[in-house]
């Protein structure tokens, strides 16, 4: 944006502070019940700016390699958050993050047991980053029609830890559901009535990126990008519908998704989901997030590849790196449901707790869980080798700003429970999120305190503390037993954050 | 002879009226009822619709303060929907009430999340209900008390059904604009847990209400909120969109 246009939205941003009456309120406030329309475009605006210093226990001896994890990382962002009114029933909406990163200090298995030094060296996923979390236009030409285009962010799932429902967004970080913002690029229709409403969505998937800003979707180019050719010549979209209805004090939501190579292997794929959320007896929440689909994307290992005393070379295997994985299941006629059941209350201390189970049927089976463990061995031994080179590939991040952690469930069962307690202290407040597989009892420990030093300053410390060392339903691989969180490349992580807000 | 007739009538009608008026003079004296009372808060405190603006300060325990700005606007059916300004972390935040239901809309999350109406309003002393569900003759049932000063009168209320933002709640009123004076919000354990004052009686476009409500929290010394209403319109006009869960952070 040119200076002056920022500076005039600025200046009239300026304005929309310090209101003592309701009509000082009209000329920039939320319209509609106001009478007065403010006659030319008015500005909201409010953001952010953070810094997270991250300090990492990094633990070579897993099968995951760590030569790109580094053990001090150092992320600044500068956030703005833009709502432009353009009339009575129109505004535009950005939220975004310019990321400035930094990382040090990498290790790295010395194949004897210990951790050796790794020299510094380029990782893209700490490059700068511009995150245009949301982007969008909305218009409202009735009150019961809404039209909105741009990335944005929809969620209709339920769950608050983690949505089942959500094939659009990239996914909710659990240890802090309010963290992750980025939406996706899309076009809405949505008509809301007292009761229920109705909403129509088209997202087109993007192909290519740079730097979190998209130069490619829908379909790829017929011509080579960054010397690779196009991997196909197909539309690769979702579209849904959804109905929400307030019945009998609970929010239900009926979702039908149709995609075709939208983010996975699936051609004109259609999926159901359901949501729900009531409170029962006045202080307690119950929710419900599910989506039924027949087949499943996950790529699972393939045996005859990674199993033991095969590997490369065997028939089935001529190319590992091509040959060890595939969405196996992608046309398999059975119905594999994925689910979450939650529930959430408040204390009369003002605390807060959340317990959600989550099943997904497609998860791995013990037999290949084993072999996906005997998968990353591999590749770990062929990324020491150099025959595979780190961030080969890329792909498309969303453009969304770094998750502290990433929930990837490979499994079948998990629990996650979120206890936060308020005003320990006037402003501190101390929080533990738990998040435990149930066929390993691996799982990742996370507490946290928080300072509001000032209404505009927040500073947080947050622990994540993986948790594999229980011997139950873990897999044998060799001499050693694994979990899924024993796949953390870490023993220990400690996050400082400072935000303050304007 | 019309003459005649006329005055008679107007005579009579003069009498029936004065009769009337005799009969209904001691009705007009006689004390209000628990009902009539209660009745008038909610006229005064929460009229069928309106738009108003609002600071509520929180104080802590440390002498620090927590200052919050929003906009409270009430459409038909008791459905209310709010939206905060101020402070720039709480910036951007909505709520909504549409019955029994009441949502939280959280800009970090994208989505309104259900909240209880006894849960704590922003962290302060008041709870959602007192901003959200001032509907004191639907959610409970009053008794006249002795108030113990002839000036004011003591409604004793006690909660229909748990949705009610108290177990219990004591209330005086100044007798003559039943204008509200104090309150007492009792736990179902019988313990006084917040109180409050009403003060700053003002007009705001034709409705006299108190415009200052100072919340203490009885479990915590020290902690305290207020309530300052700046600004308030009545009979405003408000779509029944604007009242969906879809439509906040719009």
């Amino acid at each position: 944006m040119r200076p002056l246009p920022m500076l005039a939205i600025l200046l009239v941003a300026a304005e929309c502070a310090g209101q003592e009456s309701l009509d000082d309120l009209d000329k920039a406030g939320p319209a509609e019940a106001v009478t007065e329309v403010p006659k030319s475009p008015t500005a909201e605006v409010n953001g952010y700016l953070s810094n997270r210093l991250t300090g990492t226990w990094v633990s070579t001896s897993g099968p995951v390699p760590t030569r790109d994890v580094p053990s001090l990382q150092d992320l600044l962002e500068a956030n703005v958050q833009l709502k432009v009114r353009l009339g009575k029933s129109a505004f535009a909406y950005g939220d975004l993050s310019l990321l400035l990163q930094g990382g040090w200090l990498y290790y790295r298995d010395d194949g004897a047991g210990g951790r050796e030094r790794v020299g510094e060296h380029d990782v893209s996923s700490l490059h700068p980053l511009v995150a245009p979390s949301e982007l969008y236009l909305s218009w409202s030409p009735a009150s019961w029609l809404n039209l909105a285009a741009g990335k944005k962010r929809i969620v209709w799932g339920s769950g608050f830890a983690f949505n089942p429902t959500d094939l659009v967004n990239p996914p909710k970080d659990p240890t802090d559901p309010s963290f992750q913002r980025a939406g996706a690029f899309l076009a809405r229709v949505e008509l809301p009535f007292e009761k229920l409403t109705v909403s129509a969505l088209f997202v087109p998937q993007v192909l290519y990126e740079k730097s979190g800003l998209p130069y490619a979707m829908f379909k790829y180019s017929d011509y080579p990008v960054d010397g690779q050719k196009p991997p196909d010549d197909q539309f690769h979209y979702l579209v849904a519908a959804r109905l929400y209805a307030l019945v009998y004090d609970a929010d239900i939501n009926l979702i039908y998704y149709f995609s075709n190579r939208f983010r996975d292997g699936f051609e004109n794929k259609s999926r159901f989901g359901a949501s729900f959320s009531r409170y029962f007896f006045t202080d307690y929440e119950l929710h419900v997030d599910a989506l039924f689909q027949t087949g499943s994307a996950r790529s699972y290992p393939n045996h005859a590849c990674v199993a033991a005393g095969q590997g490369p070379g065997s028939p089935d295997c001529a190319i590992p790196t091509r040959d060890a994985a595939s969405a196996s299941k992608l046309d398999d006629s059975a119905i594999y449901p994925r689910l979450l059941v939650g529930g959430r209350t408040m204390f009369k201390d003002e605390s807060s707790l959340s317990i959600e189970y989550y099943y997904q049927a497609d998860g791995f089976s013990d037999g290949e869980f084993e072999d996906a463990i005997r998968g990353l061995l591999a590749a770990k031994a062929l990324l020491d080798q150099g025959l595979i080179v780190p961030g080969a590939g890329g792909g498309a991040s969303g453009g969304a700003a770094p998750a502290k952690f990433s929930f990837d469930p490979l499994r079948r069962h998990y629990l996650i429970i979120s206890y936060t307690k308020p005003k320990i202290r006037d402003d501190w407040a101390v929080g533990m999120v738990m998040i435990a597989g149930l066929q390993d009892l691996s799982g990742l420990l996370s507490p946290s305190v928080s300072w509001n030093v000032r209404e505009w300053l927040t500073l947080s410390l947050t622990g994540f503390v993986p948790v594999r060392g229980i011997p139950v339903g873990q897999v044998k691989v060799g001499e050693e037993s694994y979990s899924e969180y024993a796949l953390l490349p870490f023993d220990a992580r400690v996050l400082f954050e400072a935000r303050a807000f304007y | 002879m019309n003459n005649l007739m006329e005055n008679a009538m107007r005579r009579s009608i003069i009498l029936g009226v004065a009769a009337l008026l005799g009969q209904a003079a001691p009705v007009a004296a006689a004390e209000p009822t628990a009902a009539e009372i209660l009745k008038k808060y909610d006229d005064t405190m929460s009229p069928k619709t309106f738009d108003a603006l609002v600071v509520m300060i929180a104080h802590r325990q440390d002498d620090t303060t927590r200052t919050y700005k929003f906009r409270v606007m009430k459409g038909h059916d008791d459905k209310i929907r709010l939206w905060f300004f101020e402070p720039a972390s709480a910036k951007g935040q909505e709520m909504l009430r549409v019955g029994e239901n009441m949502w939280v809309y959280m800009p970090s999350l994208k989505r309104a999340v259900r909240i209880a109406s006894r849960d704590s309003f922003q962290g302060g002393d008041f709870n959602n209900a007192d901003a959200l569900r001032v509907n004191y003759v639907a959610d409970y049932t009053p008794v006249l008390g002795d108030s113990g000063d002839p000036k004011s009168y003591l409604l004793d209320l006690s909660a229909k059904s748990k949705d009610a933002a108290y177990d219990k709640v004591k209330l005086w009123f100044r007798k003559g604009d039943l204008m509200p004076e104090k309150a007492e919000y009792y736990a179902a354990s019988g313990k006084m847990i917040r109180s409050m004052k009403f003060t700053d009686v003002k007009d705001f476009r034709g409705l006299r209400r108190p415009a200052h409500l100072e919340m203490k929290n009885e479990l915590a010394q020290k902690r305290w909120s207020e309530m300052t209403w700046l600004d308030m319109k009545l009979n405003v006009e408000v779509p029944a969109q604007r009242f969906v869960v879809d439509d906040l952070g719009r």
